[in-house]
C-alpha cells in the first residue's frame, strides 16, 4: 500500500478557491468579451461556460493557471457561439423570418451620444477598441491590460494612441452635434 | 520634446498624474485636442453584469451533470432534423439525468436510493446519482452523508477529494473544503484518497488530516443525533461546523488568527446560537458580538 502523505496544496476543486476565482475574474472576463464582441448574451454564455469547464477540469488546472484557462475557454466559446449563430442565419435566410441584426453594444446607451459612440467603436478594430475601453471605461492600468491581452505595455500605449486618433477622425464628422 | 508630450498623455490616461500634474496637463494643447472625446468617455459606462445571478446559474449547472444535447436557444427551425434532435435529447435527458438532493444550512434529510439503501444527508450538502441502478450504483457527494447500503453490486461514493467503495455496509463520508473523512460502522469499505488506498472495517476511520487508519468507537455519527462533538479540534473546524447548522458567518479578529486554539466540547443543533457561543467562548477565553448574520470573534483582553 502506498502511503504518500496527502498534499495540502490549495486546489481549484475547493469551493472556497473556486468562488474566490469567480469573484476576482468574472467581471473582467465579461468586460473583455463585451469590449471585443459587444454581444451581451454571448458574453454571459461564454463566461458561464468557462467557469463550468474550469470546475469540470478543476483537478487539472492549478490556481495560478486558472485565469488564463478561463480566458482561453471563454474566447473559444464565444467564437463558437458566433459561428453557430452564423450557420443559423444562413439556414434561415431562405425563410421569411426576420432575424434582427444584433448591433454590437460596447458601452451602455443611456444618452444620445452613446449611440454615436457605439457606432464609431463598432468600426474601430478590436485590437484598439478592447484596450481602449478597458482603460477608459473600466479604469484599468496599462500593465493590467497588457496582462489580460498577453502583450506588452508599449504595445498597449500604441493601441491607445491609435484608438484616440481613430475616434477623433470618426467623430470629427459629427463633432458639431456634441 | 515630442516624446515628452506623448508620455504625458499616457501618464494621464494611465492614472499616473498627481492632481497638480493633471491640472497642468489639462492646459496643454495635447489634452485640449482630445478633451471633448475624453469627456464623453468619462460619461460612459460598461454594460452592466449581474455577477451574483450568473454565479447562481453556474452553481446550478455544475452540480448536475446532464448529458442533454444543448439546443441552441435562438434557433428552432421547423424541420425534420430539429424534430429528431428534440426527440433524441428528450430520450437522453430522461435516461441520463441524475437525481439530486441538497440541503441548506441547518437542514438534514433522509431518503432512500433505488436499491432501498438509506442515506442521511447533513447540512449544506449535495448528493446526485444516476437513475439507472441496474448497472452500477454511483453517487456524487459534496459535504457529508451517512449511508446504510443494501447488499448488492458495487456501491461507489465520489467526492472531489476521494472515493469510497462498498458492497453492503454502514458508513459516513465527509468532504468539506480540503478535508475528507470516512467512518465505517459496519461491514467494510474501500477508501481511495489521492494515491492512498485502504480498506476500513467496522470502527475504523480515515481522515485526510492524518494519513492511515484510525479507530473510533461510535455506533453512528453524532450529527444523526443532531449534535457535534469535538475532541481537541481546531477552532476553524468548530466554526465551520457551527456554520452548517446556524445561518451565520464568522469574522475573526487578527488576534485570533495567530493563536492556535483547540476546543473540546459539544453542542446540540437545537441549542440557541448564543448558548453555543457562550460555551465556546468561555472555554477559549474569547469574546463575541453578533450583527445581522455575522459573528465577530476576538480574544478577551
Amino acid at each position: 500500500m502506498n502511503l504518500n502523505t496527502p498534499s495540502t496544496a490549495p486546489s481549484v476543486c475547493e469551493e472556497y478557491h473556486y468562488n474566490a476565482i469567480y469573484k476576482k475574474h468574472s467581471k473582467d472576463i465579461f468586460n473583455f468579451l463585451m469590449f471585443n464582441y459587444g454581444h451581451k448574451e454571448f458574453a454571459e454564455d461564454a463566461l458561464q461556460e468557462s467557469f463550468i469547464i474550469l470546475w469540470r477540469n478543476c483537478s487539472k488546472v492549478s490556481l495560478e493557471k486558472a485565469k488564463s484557462y478561463l480566458y482561453t475557454v471563454a474566447k473559444n466559446k464565444i467564437i463558437d457561439l458566433f459561428r453557430s449563430d452564423n450557420n443559423a442565419k444562413k439556414h434561415a435566410k431562405n425563410k421569411k423570418s426576420t432575424i434582427e441584426q444584433e448591433t454590437p453594444s460596447f458601452i451602455l446607451e443611456e444618452k444620445e451620444f452613446h449611440k454615436e459612440l457605439n457606432d464609431a467603436l463598432a468600426k474601430m478594430p478590436e485590437k484598439y477598441r478592447v484596450p481602449f475601453l478597458l482603460n477608459r471605461i473600466e479604469k484599468k492600468k496599462y500593465k493590467d491590460i497588457a496582462d489580460m491581452l498577453d502583450t506588452t505595455v508599449k504595445s498597449i500605449e500604441k493601441r491607445m494612441f491609435n484608438a484616440l486618433e481613430f475616434l477623433q477622425k470618426e467623430l470629427e464628422i459629427n463633432k458639431k452635434r456634441f | 520634446m515630442e516624446d515628452k508630450k506623448d508620455t504625458d498623455i499616457h501618464k494621464y490616461l494611465n492614472f499616473e498624474l498627481s492632481s497638480e500634474e493633471e491640472a497642468r496637463f489639462k492646459n496643454t494643447s495635447d489634452y485640449k485636442k482630445h478633451q471633448t472625446l475624453l469627456g464623453l468617455l468619462d460619461d460612459s459606462k460598461s454594460i452592466p453584469f449581474d455577477q451574483d445571478v450568473l454565479f447562481d446559474t453556474i452553481n446550478n449547472k455544475k452540480g448536475t451533470q446532464t448529458k442533454v444535447i444543448p439546443l441552441y436557444k435562438k434557433w428552432l427551425p421547423v424541420s425534420i432534423a430539429a424534430s429528431i434532435l428534440i426527440c433524441c435529447s428528450v430520450f437522453f435527458f430522461y435516461s441520463a439525468n441524475p437525481t439530486s438532493y441538497n440541503t441548506a444550512v441547518a437542514e438534514s434529510i433522509q431518503f432512500s436510493l433505488p436499491d432501498n439503501s438509506s442515506v442521511w444527508l447533513n447540512a449544506k450538502s449535495e448528493i446526485s446519482h444516476n437513475k439507472d441502478w441496474n448497472n452500477s450504483r454511483d453517487i456524487e457527494l459534496h459535504g457529508e452523508a451517512y449511508f446504510e447500503v443494501a447488499k448488492g453490486k458495487k456501491f461507489t461514493v465520489k467526492t472531489s477529494q476521494g472515493i469510497v467503495t462498498v458492497l453492503g455496509t454502514k458508513f459516513n463520508v465527509k468532504q468539506r473544503d480540503q478535508h475528507f473523512e470516512v467512518h465505517c460502522f459496519e461491514g467494510s469499505v474501500s477508501v481511495s484518497y489521492k494515491n492512498y488506498k485502504t480498506v476500513l472495517k467496522a470502527n475504523d476511520m480515515f481522515s485526510s488530516k492524518e494519513v492511515g487508519k484510525q479507530k473510533q468507537t461510535l455506533n453512528k455519527p453524532n450529527w444523526l443525533d443532531k449534535q457535534s462533538v469535538f475532541d481537541n479540534s481546531s477552532l476553524n473546524n468548530v466554526l465551520t461546523d457551527i456554520g452548517l447548522h446556524y445561518d451565520i458567518e464568522f469574522k475573526k479578529n487578527n488576534t485570533i488568527e495567530n493563536a492556535t486554539l483547540k476546543y473540546t466540547g459539544s453542542y446540540t443543533y437545537t441549542d440557541d446560537l448564543t448558548t453555543v457561543l457562550d460555551v465556546l467562548c468561555k472555554s477559549l477565553n474569547l469574546e463575541y458580538s453578533i450583527k445581522d448574520k455575522s459573528v465577530y470573534l476576538s480574544l478577551k483582553e
